[in-house]
């Protein structure tokens, strides 16, 4: 088996824009990690990363979506093999009331929302225990929610909420965190204020997302990015298992300073 | 009180037989029920109540079956979503068809049923009972799909009853009821739980506390004769102080 990384070693996936690419960003520069992405495109600003950190970063290209599909994240960990944590962060938001809902729909969200964690968790697992790695799984205050017309959605983060549960209960070795970033101000919160997903949702609670970036509330990815890596690199064994708010107390040491 | 309509899946043994029972013995209920197979116990109640009773074999992973069951019950006044499967596996031995299937039947064949039958339970201020676990807020080793299964189906009912204000929505844990998927189990337990884990779950088993089909099931259709629309969209326990009002005097 290899020794262990001297450098954290990231895989982090959802990492071309959004939470994602900001927690790359923060990996590289905050934490001097090596990091390695998985995302479905690669954009100008991860391929800016890339030109600027040179060897610390491995751009991967791939969908990790998909009830059979580790591929993936396999051929991932073939070119780095020893990842020190794992930051599963690939997600969709599709809303629709349960209604207007068909098999096509739930299939979408949850073949990346829940399967892409399993497929790119179960072959990282030999690897992160013998490291004493971590997993942030990004989770949302969806998991726990109901709001209209994000049941897909929400249904999607309660069962990452679970798998993180019983993930951390049977892998001592892995500290595994599931982690709410609050309301970042990404393209997946901006496609909420529109009038087509007001439509899907109900008035008073679509209003309360448009309110919330009007009146300048929403999180800045690099804010609450810095506690996803920061819980990836040192995230403390006797948080495994939680539902951590990114700005809650359990996390005010993984905040910037 | 007009005569209940109730749709239950999963019905050909355990709860979801239970709960059919009940509703045709004690509510006059009809009742459609769906299942794999026929079973002699199901047989007797279609002997014994006739064409109060309706079974309709399939998959409930089919559309077609749900269908089948509201052309024979068009004005569902309720639906009891049980059919459901645990597989048991720990993560890192992971099996893909294993979590396919369990959310296939647990989680993705629920809007089979429910989808259609939505404009009758708006008209009828019908009810649904989704039959969770605690599993859908626990973490037992060994069980991660079933767990996420029942979370994500938790989530769900929390959700549709924020859009359906005229459909009273109960995701139900029934206990640790005495079953064949309770046996099945029990003999598993030591291969894939935490050792206090499967001791719990032996120490349950041998000391008789293991919850009857009946009593369970009492609850169950209960809920969905006269379930309270204040409950609607919550997540409690058989025998949970909510859940006191609907159990067997």
């Amino acid at each position: 088996m290899a020794p262990i990384p001297s450098r954290p070693t990231v895989l982090v996936t959802g990492a071309s824009r959004g939470i994602g690419l900001a927690v790359v960003q923060i990996l590289l520069h905050d934490f001097h990690a090596k990091v390695i992405t998985i995302s479905r495109s690669i954009s100008p600003e991860l391929q800016a990363l890339k030109d600027q950190y040179k060897g610390d970063v491995v751009l991967v290209q791939g969908d990790v979506a998909g009830r059979t599909k580790p591929e993936v994240s396999e051929e991932a960990l073939k070119q780095v093999p020893s990842p020190t944590a794992l930051i599963l962060n690939a997600g969709m938001a599709d809303l629709a009331p349960v209604v207007q809902t068909d098999r096509a729909h739930w299939l979408r969200t949850f073949d990346l929302n829940v399967f892409s964690l399993i497929n790119t968790l179960v072959p990282a697992i030999p690897a992160l225990r013998a490291n004493g790695g971590r997993v942030v799984f990004v989770s949302s205050g969806a998991a726990t929610g109901n709001t209209a017309g994000w049941a897909s959605y929400n249904a999607s983060k309660a069962a990452l909420n679970s798998l993180c549960r019983t993930f951390a209960n049977e892998e001592p070795l892995i500290a595994s965190f599931a982690v709410r970033p609050g309301m970042v101000d990404t393209p997946m919160q901006a496609a909420i204020r529109t009038d087509a997903a007001k439509g899907l949702m109900r008035p008073e609670e679509h209003q309360r997302f448009v309110d919330a970036h009007r009146e300048g509330k929403l999180v800045r990815p690099e804010e609450s990015g810095y506690v996803l890596a920061a819980l990836a690199v040192n995230g403390s064994k006797e948080l495994s298992g939680q539902f951590l708010n990114w700005n809650g107390p359990e996390c005010a040491p993984y905040m910037r300073k | 009180m007009s005569m209940p309509q109730v749709i239950v899946t999963g019905a050909s043994k355990g709860i979801g037989l239970a709960t059919a029972e009940v509703l045709l013995e004690v509510y006059g209920a009809k009742v459609v029920s769906i299942s794999r197979s026929m079973t002699p116990e199901l047989e007797a109640l279609k002997a014994k109540f006739g064409d109060k009773l309706v079974t309709v074999l399939g998959d409930i992973t089919e559309p077609e079956v749900s269908l089948e069951a509201l052309k024979a019950l068009p004005s569902p006044t309720a639906l009891v979503l049980n059919a459901a499967i645990s597989i048991f596996g720990r993560v890192d031995k992971y099996v893909a068809d294993d979590w396919r299937k369990t959310f296939e039947l647990n989680v993705f064949s629920l809007f089979n049923t429910l989808v259609p039958a939505i404009p009758a339970l708006r008209e009828n201020k019908g009810r649904v009972i989704f039959v969770s676990s605690g599993s859908a807020v626990g973490k037992t080793a060994g069980m991660a799909s079933y767990n996420a299964s029942k979370a994500a189906m938790n989530a769900v009912v929390r959700t549709f009853a924020n859009e359906e204000p005229d459909i009273a929505s109960f995701a139900v844990h029934p206990g640790m009821v005495e079953t064949q998927m309770q046996k099945h189990f029990l003999e598993v337990a030591p291969t894939y739980l935490n050792p206090a884990e499967a001791e719990f779950v032996a120490e349950v088993h041998a000391s008789g506390k293991l919850v009857k089909p009946e009593d369970s099931g009492y609850v169950l259709a209960s809920l969905a004769v006269k379930g309270s629309p204040e409950l609607s969209g919550q997540f409690f326990f058989w025998d949970s102080p909510e859940a006191v009002p609907y159990m067997k005097k």
